[in-house]
């Protein structure tokens, strides 16, 4: 809890990074249930490792996160089962169908089959892959995989979902699809994370922003916040992320 | 580059090195050594024992084999798809570094068709009456068509290349011509006509290389599907990083496969299932180890002998087939599920333990009709121990060293 918000994903203070090289620095921010909050962050920025922290696969080498409350040592299964993840390089089982790679998801996060395929219908059809169930996805092109991972995802009741890069690859039919599912998941009260470099849809979209520069937080909050933070009064996001590159 | 191809060399032959050394651990080793011994013997016998009728045709056979191994080598490159940019500026000035590359080539094929030839001796000099000399004049022979090969397709490399069939197809056919001149006097011949065609290729490649530019697409391609070739038979030993993985649909398999169980603790069941089933390097082994082990049974006419083929056969298939498991540590999902770390132990041992239920069965079966009741009884006991000893014993032993992420 913050302030009377509930907080689904809050990291505290968090070192860590590659072998003993820490990448990032003290980081500390949060997303409240029911926002969509953009990662952003030059190349290199930490953006990905901050990610993969928070997913599991890197540990921190000081620092907390926690999801709904839970930690990943405290209840790794539960913490896991807590997020859906669109990675920025879409992942796929070889010897997978379509259809297999959703059931496989459907069991490992113990979802009722009957209602994911509810799910599974509407998103499907949006995604144009309602035809290609009996497919093996790994033969499909970079927006086609894509498309099947944020379906993987979307079929879940996670309350925090991290996407890394959504929009590298998508057809603007598929982004704009995309935006209203992570509209859809906010309402829902679900918090999102997002990392990406399209700034403007992040700025219309996006509830509050973590920039991100050397592993570091450099400024977080609404875009009015970070309006005042840089003192750039009326500047677009992509402004204040120009500034913020610039400065030493 | 020259430089360019020692450095990648070296490279190359240390990561070749470190799965070697997996590939021929003790056991295997063990194994192959036996195996070896036992061709050896059978061939000496099957030579002495030769019919008539079967010694009119199986030189024939041996010089179908010697002509079509002339077709076993490859250029080994060592280029990679990166080059197709990187080494872009420079497609014209690689002939250093492909004549390296050809040379290099050249050590496993020769070596595999002498050995070839040196293997089809006894059969020769039983059936054609092929002495020493004319032996010698044939190992030659092929080492140096296998050069001309080698330089036949360092040439396919180049762009603007003409067609390169008909030319390989000719190697064939001097390689058969060859073998068949081995009982004429004249068998002298053909390394004079391999010399003389080797050294007029050499002088036209080295024309084509000074001028050429490399197709580094093509080349970094078949190059891929080189060491994908390799990689697979290193992965039926142990985890090969980066291998790309072949799938066989097997749409037969469907229907059974959609009854399987849908429940979160069935997860990994679920996938490696399907992985053993549409990997050829899982799937197919399962399959030939157990047609092989079948085989070598209906062979043999002594109990204990029959036991021991079908345990050699579940304990190969066995040992090849946990890998499997490891195969998916590459993909971020296998990290996120959210499903403890020994599910995927728990789910290789019930992968493994049906199908070694499965030879199990089949071994039985095999020994009852070929030898006896007591065949299939020892069968039965040894597979079950067998089984039990992989399932209980070394697949949480494999888990705890491979399978805890």
């Amino acid at each position: 809890m913050n302030g009377g918000i509930t907080m689904s994903l809050e990291v505290t203070n968090v070192s860590g990074g590659y072998g003993r090289v820490p990448v990032l620095h003290d980081v500390t921010f949060s997303v409240p249930d029911g926002q969509v909050v953009g990662l952003i962050g030059l190349n290199g920025a930490g953006k990905s490792t901050t990610i993969k922290h928070i997913i599991g696969l890197l540990q921190p080498q000081t620092g907390t996160i926690t999801v709904d409350g839970l930690t990943l040592a405290s209840d790794a299964n539960a913490y896991r089962g807590s997020i859906a993840y669109v990675p920025e390089t879409p992942v796929l089982y070889p010897e997978l169908t379509l259809r297999e790679h959703l059931e496989l998801a459907m069991m490992a996060y113990g979802l009722d089959q009957q209602q994911a395929w509810h799910k599974l219908d509407r998103l499907l059809a949006m995604f144009r892959l309602d035809n290609k169930l009996d497919w093996f996805p790994d033969n499909f092109s970079k927006g086609m995989k894509q498309k099947v991972m944020i379906a993987s995802a979307f079929m879940t009741d996670a309350q925090l979902f991290i996407i890394d890069e959504p929009f590298t690859g998508l057809d603007p039919v598929a982004v704009h699809d995309l935006i209203t599912l992570v509209n859809e998941q906010k309402a829902r009260g679900a918090a999102v994370l997002m990392s990406t470099h399209v700034l403007a849809t992040a700025q219309e979209y996006a509830d509050g922003f973590v920039l991100l520069r050397d592993g570091q937080v450099r400024a977080q909050g609404s875009l009015s916040a970070l309006r005042d933070e840089f003192n750039l009064p009326n500047a677009s996001l992509d402004d204040i992320y120009m500034a913020m590159t610039q400065e030493v | 580059m020259r430089e360019l191809w020692q450095k990648r060399l070296r490279q190359h032959l240390m990561a070749q090195a470190r799965y070697l050394k997996l590939v021929f651990n003790d056991q295997f080793t063990i194994v192959l050594f036996v195996i070896f011994g036992a061709a050896l013997y059978g061939y000496a016998q099957f030579v002495r024992g030769m019919s008539a009728t079967t010694a009119h045709w199986l030189p024939y056979v041996v010089l179908v084999v010697l002509a079509a191994a002339v077709r076993v080598g490859q250029v080994v490159t060592l280029l990679t798809d990166a080059d197709a940019t990187f080494l872009l500026p420079r497609a014209a000035g690689m002939g250093n570094y492909l004549l390296a590359a050809m040379r290099y080539s050249l050590v496993l094929p020769v070596a595999f068709t002498v050995l070839l030839v040196v293997a089809a001796w006894p059969i020769l000099a039983a059936t054609w009456h092929v002495g020493s000399a004319a032996i010698i004049c044939l190992a030659v022979t092929a080492a140096l068509v296998q050069y001309g090969d080698l330089m036949l397709q360092t040439n396919a490399l180049l762009m603007d290349q003409p067609a390169q069939v008909p030319h390989r197809i000719s190697l064939v056919v001097l390689m058969a011509l060859s073998v068949y001149a081995t009982q004429l006097p004249v068998y002298w011949f053909p390394v004079v006509a391999a010399s003389l065609m080797d050294v007029v290729l050499r002088v036209w490649l080295e024309q084509r290389l000074r001028r050429g530019q490399v197709a580094l697409l093509t080349a970094a391609r078949r190059e891929n599907s080189r060491m994908q070739r390799i990689y697979r038979v290193y992965s039926m030993f142990t985890d090969v990083p980066g291998l790309r993985a072949t799938i066989k649909r097997r749409r037969w398999l469907d229907g059974w496969l959609r009854t399987g169980s849908r429940q979160q603790r069935r997860t990994w069941d679920y996938l490696y299932l399907r992985g053993f089933i549409r990997r050829p390097e899982y799937g197919n082994l399962f399959i030939r180890l157990t047609v092989i082990a079948v085989v070598l049974m209906c062979l043999s006419t002594v109990a204990w002998v029959s036991m021991l083929i079908g345990l050699v056969a579940m304990y190969l298939t066995a040992i090849q087939i946990v890998p499997l498991a490891t195969q998916y540590r590459e993909i971020v999902f296998a990290h996120l599920y959210p499903l403890s770390a020994t599910a995927r132990t728990a789910a290789l041992r019930r992968l493994l333990f049906s199908l070694m239920l499965v030879q199990t069965v089949i071994f039985a079966l095999t020994g009852l009709i070929m030898v006896g009741v007591l065949a299939a009884a020892e069968s039965v006991v040894a597979g079950v121990v067998l089984t039990v000893l992989v399932a209980g014993w070394y697949v949480p032993r494999f888990g705890q060293r491979h399978l805890q992420w």
